[in-house]
């Protein structure tokens, strides 16, 4: 028994310089890292195309377009603008993401020339109809999950992490997000989602990746299936611009009325 | 389809579509800008004919469009929308407006907006205690859309705050549906300028705003001030026993308004009040009175584990005029539940109810919407009204003789002090008076009565005037 212990201890602390990392440091590890590598790019914005793809194939286009800051600690600020529908144009969203706290929300709503607060912290609700919620879409922050690392696995002839996350929100529509990450410059791949009753809801593949200003990857499309309704989504990223001197009063309520 | 609705429209007046149409050729010049566009057919069903209209079904088109073009990076912009409205019965809802006609400068911490333009004030989704910069078109919608207004507005960004100035000039009355519209009131009000004694400033017509609104944490707030005429109108007679008829007043007013949001664990509340200080015409003093808005809005995120939201919002409305013809009702609960579908279709239910719980009366309402393709969307919506019909006032009706009129005037002073008693008198003193009577002073006593009916002597029955107003509409909207 006591010798037990002592192999036991032994068998530990000859270990130590193996096992120091559970694989939940080296999930944490490899998030924060890959946080660290995206950071720097100070600003950008884009256009986005929503293809929403039910059941038999009908598509419903949406097209919006979106413009950020990345600030500094965390609070960054976010613009986007709808274009089509023609009923939804003119809408627009601004986020201030904060390190700290929720973040603020408003929507500025044409037909009332009106900007009203978001108070809603639902986040697992559809994104406009498509198979990306809200959570999916944006704002998630390093400390709003739980990470493991699982395996290391090849992708594509690319080295990849398989790592998971465990949302902390009870809000969240998620248990788990499964993220295949790569080893060399942290590009997410792929994710799977799986939903409050631990089945795979969802997985997202990610495509097209370009490198700008020599070190941000930034994909030209997202594909993300719903395993369960049999409907889909597909994200076509276009027009990615960095440097775009993009300023605090570009992201006021003042500037949501008047976002195009 | 179009065509036959065209041809039915008794007074379609293509001229107003001539100055979109030559906008559109303008501004194309102009090139670089964008349009946005709607047109859509509106058709709308009474369940009953009213007291003074037997129409049942009436349909309108509409169009509106918006041209929006920027230079130097943004940092200038202009923006022209002009609405027109065609209706099928009635004239009063053949409305042009151009409703925003402006140039929008922006430098770092300001920016200038000059032109005519539509402005939102207020936390409140029912809206009204503190909006007061545009004038509302309820002729249009029942529910109010905006009408243009004139303005310069300088808009300060600071670190304190968004602070707002306006200047606005070129004052709009408010037009009402009359006794041939529907949804209507069962009298005709003038609108027309000869019939009402204009007042200096009206001719002047600058009006003079502020807002400063500002955050903290969970916090929003605003304050606001408002010096001119007021949007709202009231009723008045208009002092003539050859032609009498029943106008619309306006009231110098200055007007405070405050609005707060606190946004707490998914729930927003919200609060507006104003204190409005206010002198009638005619030395009827209408003294100050406060209105205010209590409520709270939350939104239910993916319901029962559906892709559906519900969104609650319920507030308490409060006005302490007893009188006024605009402030109908008094104590009020005003709740709305709108269901998301968050589909491709942005289909949306609301249900919504405005219950005055002063008197057992109120308005209910379902709304409806669907996009059914890319550029199209239907809109469905049940408005109801609720009176109770109780202790009807004995009508006029033929007036035979000026002495019937005569005790039919005398009987309105029983009942008590209000600013529109007072009308009623100095009506009934005129008739005494110069001992005239004919038709159009039958009618006026009617209308008149109608309206003390309504807001004074029927305390319990206000919302009676629109009791067979309750309408189903349908608008089918194309976006292009």
């Amino acid at each position: 028994m006591v010798k037990n212990l002592i192999v036991g201890t032994l068998a530990l602390v000859l270990a130590a310089p193996v096992f120091a990392e559970t694989p939940e440091d080296k999930g944490l590890r490899i998030a924060l890292e890959g946080e660290k590598t995206g950071e720097g790019w100070v600003d950008e914005s884009s256009t986005l195309k929503m293809i929403l793809i039910n059941k038999k194939g009908n598509e419903t286009v949406r097209e919006m377009r979106s413009k950020a800051t990345e600030g500094s600690n965390d609070d960054g600020k976010m613009l986007m603008v709808f274009d089509s529908p023609r009923d939804q144009k003119g809408t627009a969203l601004l986020t201030h993401t904060h390190p700290d706290k929720d973040n603020d929300q408003w929507l500025y709503l044409p037909a009332l020339k009106k900007v009203k607060k978001i108070a809603s912290k639902a986040k697992s609700g559809p994104f406009l109809g498509s198979e990306f919620s809200f959570e999916d879409i944006g704002g998630a922050k390093i400390e709003d999950y739980d990470y493991k690392w699982i395996r290391d696995e090849d992708l594509n002839g690319r080295k990849v992490w398989v790592m998971e996350a465990y949302p902390k929100s009870k809000y969240s529509g998620y248990t788990k997000v499964i993220s295949w990450i790569d080893q060399e410059d942290y590009r997410q791949y792929k994710a799977e989602f799986w939903d409050r009753k631990k089945s795979h809801l969802k997985t997202m593949t990610i495509l097209g990746y370009k490198k700008y200003l020599d070190k941000f990857w930034r994909p030209a499309e997202l594909h993300m299936v719903n395993l369960q309704t049999g409907k889909s989504t597909k994200m076509l990223i276009t027009e990615t611009k960095f440097d775009q001197k993009l300023q605090d009063k570009d992201f006021t309520k003042n500037s949501l009325k008047r976002a195009r | 389809m179009f065509l036959p609705i065209l041809s039915k429209i008794k007074k379609p007046n293509f001229l107003l579509c001539l100055p979109i149409l030559l906008a559109h050729s303008t501004l194309y010049a102009f090139g670089g800008g964008e349009w946005a566009s709607e047109a859509g057919l509106e058709g709308t069903f009474f369940a009953e004919e009213s007291e003074t209209s037997d129409t049942r079904s009436n349909f309108s088109l509409f169009i509106s469009t918006e041209y929006y073009v920027d230079w130097n990076d943004g940092a200038d912009s202009f923006i022209f929308s002009p609405r027109l409205r065609l209706d099928q019965n009635d004239s009063e809802r053949n409305t042009f407006d151009i409703t925003e006609l402006a140039w929008v400068h922006v430098e770092d911490t300001w920016e200038m907006r000059t032109g005519i333009r539509e402005v939102g004030w207020g936390v409140s989704l029912m809206g009204g205690v503190v909006d007061v910069i545009n004038q509302t078109n309820i002729v249009e919608d029942f529910f109010g859309s905006k009408l243009g207004q004139p303005m310069i507005n300088l808009s300060l960004v600071q670190d304190w705050g968004i602070l707002d100035l306006f200047v606005l000039t070129g004052f709009r009355r408010a037009a009402f549906p009359g006794p041939d519209s529907r949804p209507g009131l069962p009298f005709e009000m003038s609108t027309n300028e000869s019939d009402v004694p204009l007042q200096d400033r009206e001719i002047i017509g600058l009006d003079y705003a502020a807002r400063w609104q500002h955050s903290w944490e969970s916090f929003e707030w605003a304050l606001s001030y408002f010096y001119g005429t007021s949007r709202e109108a009231d009723v008045d007679f208009n002092y003539s026993v050859a032609e009498p008829g029943i106008i619309s007043t306006y009231n110098n007013i200055n007007q405070l308004g405050a609005e707060l949001l606190y946004i707490w664990n998914g729930y927003s509340f919200k609060y507006e009040s104003k204190t409005v200080v206010g002198a009638k015409n005619r030395d009827a003093g209408l003294g100050t009175y406060t209105a205010g808005l209590i409520g709270f809005e939350y939104t239910w995120g993916s319901a029962l584990g559906s892709d559906f939201d519900v969104m609650w919002d319920i507030s308490y409305m409060h006005d302490d005029r007893k009188s006024s013809f605009t402030a109908i009702m008094e104590k009020d609960v005003f709740a709305l539940g709108v269901l998301n579908f968050n589909d491709e279709f942005d289909t949306r239910i609301a249900l919504g109810s405005i219950w005055d719980v002063e008197d057992d009366e109120g308005i209910f309402l379902i709304n409806a919407e669907r996009r059914i393709a890319e550029t199209w969307k239907v809109t469905m919506l049940a408005v109801y009204f609720y009176a109770e019909q109780e202790d009807t006032p004995p009508e006029v009706t033929e007036q035979q003789s000026a002495a019937e009129l005569d005790r039919l005037l005398r009987g309105f002073e029983l009942f008590g002090d209000s600013e529109l008693e007072r009308i009623i008198d100095s009506f009934g003193s005129l008739v005494l008076e110069y001992g005239v009577f004919s038709d159009e002073v039958g009618d006026a006593v009617e209308n008149l009565q109608t309206i003390v009916d309504s807001v004074t002597f029927q305390e319990n029955n206000k919302l009676a005037i629109m009791k067979d107003e309750s309408f189903a509409r349908v608008i089918l909207t194309h976006y292009f």
